[in-house]
Formats: structure tokens, C-alpha cells, sequence
């Protein structure tokens, strides 16, 4: 019986407030005044035109390219050296990578001062790299955080025993009945895969929709996307104003959802007209160059992610820093004293995140324990649902919520909501582990008379210390890299590393703000640097 | 002591695996179940255990020192397991997983029990090394001492020799027969390989759903 009341405890206190949230969301923006004032808002209709595109262009090239790269490395030496390169990839915050890039592409960027000496500029070119208006900075951002993304459940799902022994006898089975591996891979296995990859598309889409950090600091301007102009009127002291951004924030998920049924259609007729193809059985031409291509775009994925790191650095300590030099001509440690005075923010974010996901583990822990394996089925949708909802719906139903609690502004109301968004990735990082873990141990320790709690306490949580450490440092770093709940919830009274560089970068302080990101970066490689250090030490113990 | 199998019955999907079994297994005495794979005779040891769950349904007696246990869990049914693998907690040296399964007492009594089991077990002075230095050999006879140390009033052994190389496996049979007589353990063996069962045991053969 206790067991049960833990489970609806458990329960209770994860999907409980998430579908509140959502409810709460739904009714803030169901105004009839603030839709009207949609309505009659002239940015609209562009503003929405430019989110469907950032969405629909980057979330497609990032599927692409992750198909492309799936297919022509997949098994060879680099796939190994890919799948090891996607944890740092992962765990560069997303705002930040975003300021990097900004330093690369911007007039006076990495890649201008490159040119210029080729092409003769003594000035920075007037190009609109950053804030352009097509949002190609903010799609090439996109692309670039997603496909690690995508590769990375590609990697997950290929991992699975029963998966990789289907792939490895169906590709033989194709090339033996004469196609070379790139026709096995389109016709017979992504067929058959690619729908299992349907929930990470989706949050994908959810993502660059309505993301509004990343757009902030790099997206289109005038006009903005729609996430970002709900985000300004969220923001607004106007009541009505508010009603407003919390309507275009449902619009967004209503155009989430038609966007996910339209694509299902025409990913239903793309297979049908698919299928014929395959059917006339024509053999295609084995390419080598192929494999090398992809090689080069792994390496140079992998490059563009340390040239982020590099430039954010450089950029933090740069005094003056003329075109076209390709150094800066004074060094300055200006941007690093301004941060050691904001030094509470770094302690606040590192303590907040230390909680969360802290919190978070202890959740998903009990959960393992106390439900039995068939339950996860059950609740996935649920540990899901931050993930494929639009993050500015959840944070606009959360701070609802919240302000009903009286937990706006307050610390308390930070880890609450904290804990929620960190909860999903703790449980995808942790219940494999769990539910792999030998059964038999634990009736091995029951039957010699201990008690569970000893068999946990004693056996099973050491054993599993590698993943539970691997867990907190994926907990830690999530919750390091919130912007939208940081700062909304927290009424903005609660600065951390990545409110203080999304507000700096977008302001323009290329400097103080890539401090700031190269803070937001460390934090969670300090996490998973630990995580690492411990599963090591725990692997020699074992020998 | 002694161990009691009373009209036991497990059926899967309304399919009997076991069907009526009723055996009685004196003290120092063993009990080999046989049968194929999927006959049921690692579903009746986990029945035995206690970790036998859904799909499966079972009806009947278990008695241990003539104390009824088919409902108690696990943990209060002082059975020792053997599986084929030894399950050795490997992050604890073999003290520690010797003295996770002795009931607490004085310090220093505890200490001489691991050190007198070691000794019985000519595993003098392995005390502080881990479960993976050890030769398979030497894991398994841990692994039956860990077992005995907690007192259990019967064992139960799941095809514990098969992972064992030929030369090991008859040299840790008899003595695992040694020490089930020394302790005079009621003791049920599970096995598809007849070599395993010693002289003198009882034979229960199961075969699947056709036994019934």
C-alpha cells in the first residue's frame, strides 16, 4: 500500500502541476480582447510567417543532414569518434553557442576579417549576418545544436541490442540481393526506423518554433518572430498586453500541432509514392566520395563547436580588437572583473542547478523503485511533455501557476519549476541503467536476510553510480542552460549566467556577454567533468 | 530443518507448468528438479524464492522448519540462492560481501565467522581482495559461503555449475555437496545435466505443459 501512495505521490507532484500549467497556459491566452488584438497587431502575420520558416527550414535540414551523416558513417571508425564527440557538442548550451556563432558570422566577425585581406575590405563588409532578416543566422544555429541532437537518438536507438542485430542482418540481407549500403539505409531501414525518431522531431520542431533565447541574441529583428514578440508582451506591466503575448504563445502551439498533422500527411504520402520507387528495383551506383564528404562535415561540425568555444573566449578578453585583425590588439581582463562582481549570479546558478537536479534525481529515483518497469510506458507521455511542448506555453502556464502559489519571484517557485524541466532528461539519462540492472542481485541480497533499503543503500545505488552521476550532471547542466523559466518565473529578480549573457548579447556587449557564455559553458562541463572523473574511479574499483 | 513442496501448482496463461508437486526434503538431503528449458523448473525455483510474479499464478505449500513462507517475501524466507553466475556485489571485497550477509552480532565475532568460512573454503587471506580478482572457482565458493553465512534453513541452487569449466565444475560440485551435508541444508538443485545431481538425490522431472 505504501508503495502505491508513493507512486501517486510521485505522481501527483510531476504531472499534476505540468498539466495545470498547460490548463492554466490555455486559459490565459483564450481572451476574446487579447485575439482581437492579434488580430489587428500588423507585425503578426510576418512575425508568424518567420516563425513557421525558422522552424520548417532549420528543423528539415537538421534531419537531413542527420540522415545523410547516419548513412554514410554509420559503422565505419568515424560514427565511433562522432558518437564520442556528441556529449561536448550536447553540453554547450545553446545561448551561448549562439553568441559564439554571432562572433564568427557578424560584420565584423571571425569569418570577415578572414575575407578581407582576400578581398581588400579595410572596413567590416555591411552585411546582416546577425538579426537578418530571412533568420538564416538563427536556422544555422538551429541546425547546427540540432543535429547533435538527432544523432544523439540515433545513436540511443541504435544502441539497443535488439536494434543493432536487425540492422546489422538487414543491411546484409540488402547488399547480398545486390544494392549497395546507401540504397539498404533508404529504402529498406530508414523506412522502417525513422518513425521511431518521430518524438525527438517533434521536439524539435516545438523547439526552434518557439524559441526565444537563441532568437534574442541571434534571430531576425524587425519584425521579430512571433515567440519573440509574445515574449515582449509577456513581459509588458499591461494586463492586456500580457493576455496578448499569452494568446500568440497558443497560436504557436496551435500552429505546432497543424504543422505536426500536415507533416504526418505528407510524410504518409512521401512514403506511398517511396514505396513505388522501391518497388521498380533499379540498383544504384556505389559512391566512395560520399563517406568522405561526411567525414569532412562530422570534423567540421565538430571544428565549429570549438571555434565557438575559442571566440567566446578570445572575445571576453579583448580590449580594443580593430578590423581586420585577426587578434586583438589589447587584451583586457574589464569583461572578467564586471563578472567577478556579479559573482553572486554564478553561486546562485550553480546552487540552483545543484538543487534541481538534485530534486529531480530523487523523483525519478523513487519512481524507478516503486513502479514497477511496464509503468514507464504509461508514463512516458508524461516525463515527456516538457519536451514536446512549446517551452514558452509551459512557461507561461508555470508562471500562472506559480503566481497562484504566491511562488513568482521567490526562490522556492525557481527550484519548483527548475525540477520540472529537469525531470525528463534525468529520466532518459538514468532509466536504462535501472531497468537493465541484474534482478538477481537483489534477490541474492534479500534472501540473505537484508532489508531492501540495505540492498539499495549497500548495493544497488553503488553499483549504479557511473549513470546516477552521469544523471546529476545532465540534471545540473539543463538546468543551467534555462533561460524562459529563469527569467519568468523568476520575475527577473534572479540573475544567472544565462539570463545575464542572453540579456548582454542581445543588448549588444559582445564582450561582458561572452564572459557570461563562457561561464554558461564551463558550468556544465565542470558537471559532467566530475560525472566522468567518478564513473572512472568507480570503473577501477571494479577491476 | 527440512523443506516441504505441497501440492504445488503454477500454471501460465491457464497453462500448467507444474502441476500438483508435492516432494519432502530431509535435511542434508537434495532435491533435483530436471527438465528441458521452459519446462518450468527455474518458474518453481523463483516460486520458491518468492519472485515468482504476473503472468504466472500458483497455488500450494511451501514449509521451511515447518513454518509456512509461500506468502512471506523474499527477504524473511531465509533460503540461500545460487545462480550460475555468482552475483558477488563486485564494487565490495569479499569480507564485506561475506559480512553483508552475516546476521550483525559482536565485531570481533563476526570477523572470526568470514575468517573461519574463508578458511573452510581454503580461501585464507582473500578477505580484502575484490569479487574480480578472483579465479571463477574461488567466486563460486564465495558465493555458496556468502549464502551460508546468513543461516538460511534451506538452499536453493539454479544450474550453479554450468558456467564453471569441466576441470573446476566436478571439484566445486562435491564440495558444495560437502557443505550441504555438514550443514544439513534441505536443498533443491534445478539442472538440465544429469551429472550435476549427486548419489542419493530425489528426481522430479518437469516437461513443460505436457507434465500435466
Amino acid at each position: 500500500m505504501t508503495r502505491m501512495a508513493l507512486r501517486a505521490i510521485l505522481a501527483m507532484a510531476y504531472a499534476l502541476p505540468l498539466l495545470a500549467a498547460l490548463l492554466l497556459a490555455a486559459s490565459a491566452g483564450l481572451g476574446p480582447e487579447a485575439w482581437r488584438a492579434l488580430a489587428a497587431d500588423a507585425q503578426v502575420p510576418h512575425a508568424l510567417a518567420s516563425s513557421v520558416w525558422v522552424a520548417l527550414a532549420s528543423s528539415a535540414l537538421a534531419l537531413l543532414i542527420t540522415l545523410w551523416l547516419t548513412t554514410a558513417l554509420h559503422g565505419s571508425a568515424a560514427w565511433q569518434r562522432l558518437a564520442r564527440g556528441l556529449g561536448p557538442m550536447l553540453a554547450l548550451p545553446h545561448a551561448a553557442f549562439a553568441i559564439g556563432i554571432g562572433l564568427l558570422v557578424m560584420p565584423s566577425g571571425l569569418v570577415a576579417r578572414l575575407l578581407a585581406p582576400v578581398v581588400g575590405w579595410a572596413s567590416p563588409p555591411d552585411w546582416v549576418t546577425v538579426n537578418d532578416p530571412w533568420g538564416l543566422s538563427l536556422i544555422f544555429v538551429l541546425v547546427a545544436k540540432e543535429v547533435p541532437f538527432l544523432l544523439w537518438n540515433v545513436f540511443a536507438l541504435f544502441a539497443r541490442p535488439e536494434v543493432a542485430i536487425a540492422l546489422q542482418r538487414e543491411i546484409a540481407v540488402v547488399r547480398s540481393l545486390g544494392y549497395g549500403a546507401r540504397a539498404a539505409w533508404w529504402r529498406v531501414l530508414w523506412p522502417q526506423w525513422l518513425p521511431r525518431l518521430a518524438l525527438p522531431l517533434l521536439a524539435v520542431l516545438a523547439y526552434s518554433l518557439t524559441v526565444v533565447d537563441l532568437a534574442l541574441i541571434i534571430g531576425p529583428a524587425s519584425p521579430p518572430t512571433l515567440a519573440m514578440l509574445a515574449w515582449q508582451w509577456l513581459l509588458e506591466a499591461d494586463p492586456a498586453r500580457n493576455a496578448q503575448g499569452a494568446a500568440a504563445t497558443l497560436l504557436l502551439a496551435g500552429v505546432l500541432a497543424l504543422l505536426c498533422g500536415l507533416l504526418a500527411v505528407l510524410g504518409r504520402g512521401l512514403g506511398e509514392w517511396w514505396r513505388a520507387q522501391v518497388r521498380k528495383g533499379a540498383r544504384d551506383v556505389p559512391r566512395r566520395a560520399g563517406h568522405r564528404l561526411a567525414v569532412l562535415a562530422a570534423q567540421c561540425l565538430g571544428g565549429l563547436y570549438a571555434l565557438v568555444l575559442v571566440l567566446i573566449a578570445a572575445m571576453s578578453v579583448a580590449g580594443v580588437w580593430t578590423f581586420p585583425s585577426l587578434l586583438p590588439q589589447v587584451w583586457s581582463d574589464a569583461a572578467w572583473r564586471s563578472v567577478a562582481t556579479a559573482i553572486g549570479s554564478v553561486g546562485f546558478t550553480a546552487g540552483l542547478a545543484v538543487a534541481a537536479s538534485a530534486s529531480a534525481l530523487l523523483l525519478v529515483v523513487t519512481w524507478l523503485e516503486v513502479a514497477p518497469e511496464g509503468w514507464d510506458r504509461r508514463a512516458a507521455p508524461f516525463v515527456m511533455l516538457p519536451l514536446v511542448v512549446p517551452g514558452l506555453l509551459l512557461a507561461v502556464g508555470l508562471y500562472q501557476a506559480a503566481l497562484g502559489l504566491g511562488l513568482d519571484g521567490t526562490r522556492l517557485g525557481l527550484w519548483w519549476v527548475h525540477t520540472l524541466v529537469v525531470v525528463p532528461y534525468v529520466w532518459v539519462a538514468l532509466a536504462p541503467a535501472w531497468r537493465s540492472f541484474d534482478v538477481r542481485l537483489e534477490w541474492t541480497a534479500l534472501a540473505l536476510g537484508r532489508s531492501r533499503f540495505a540492498f539499495w543503500w549497500r548495493v544497488k545505488w553503488p553499483l549504479l553510480l557511473a549513470p546516477l552521476a552521469a544523471a546529476a550532471a545532465v540534471g545540473f547542466a539543463v538546468s543551467v542552460a534555462q533561460y524562459l523559466p529563469t527569467q519568468f518565473i523568476g520575475a527577473g529578480r534572479h540573475a544567472t549566467v544565462t539570463t545575464e549573457a542572453v540579456t548582454l548579447a542581445s543588448g549588444g556587449q559582445r564582450t561582458l556577454a561572452s564572459a557570461f557564455a563562457l561561464l554558461q559553458a564551463l558550468l556544465p562541463l565542470l558537471g559532467f567533468g566530475a560525472a566522468h572523473a567518478l564513473a572512472g574511479w568507480q570503473r577501477r574499483r571494479l577491476r | 530443518m527440512s523443506l516441504e513442496l505441497d501440492g504445488v501448482t503454477i500454471t501460465l496463461h491457464g497453462q500448467p507448468l507444474v502441476q500438483g508437486l508435492t516432494a519432502r526434503v530431509a535435511p542434508g538431503d537434495v532435491l533435483a528438479v530436471m527438465g528441458a528449458s521452459g519446462s518450468g523448473k527455474s518458474t518453481l525455483l523463483a516460486w520458491m524464492c518468492g519472485t515468482v510474479g504476473a503472468p504466472f499464478e500458483a497455488s500450494g505449500r511451501l514449509v521451511l522448519e515447518g513454518r509456512e513462507v509461500q506468502q512471506l517475501p523474499i527477504e524473511q524466507r531465509r533460503v540461500g540462492l545460487l545462480f550460475q553466475d555468482d552475483l558477488l556485489f563486485p564494487h565490495m571485497t569479499v569480507n564485506d560481501n561475506l559480512l553483508f550477509a552475516l546476521p550483525p552480532g559482536p565485531r570481533a565475532e563476526r570477523r572470526h565467522g568470514v575468517e573461519a568460512a574463508l578458511a573452510s573454503a581454503g580461501l585464507e587471506g582473500f578477505g580484502p581482495r575484490r569479487p574480480a580478482s578472483l579465479s571463477g572457482g574461488q567466486r563460486a565458493r564465495v558465493s555458496l559461503l556468502r549464502a551460508v553465512l546468513a543461516q538460511p534453513v534451506a538452499l536453493l541452487l539454479d544450474e550453479p555449475f554450468s558456467r564453471l569449466d569441466a576441470a573446476l565444475r566436478e571439484h566445486f560440485r562435491s564440495w558444495v555437496w560437502a557443505q550441504v551435508r555438514a550443514q544439513r541444508l534441505p536443498t533443491v538443485l534445478v539442472t538440465h545435466d544429469a551429472a550435476d545431481v549427486p548419489a542419493g538425490a530425489q528426481v522430479i522431472r518437469l516437461t513443460g505443459s505436457a507434465h500435466a
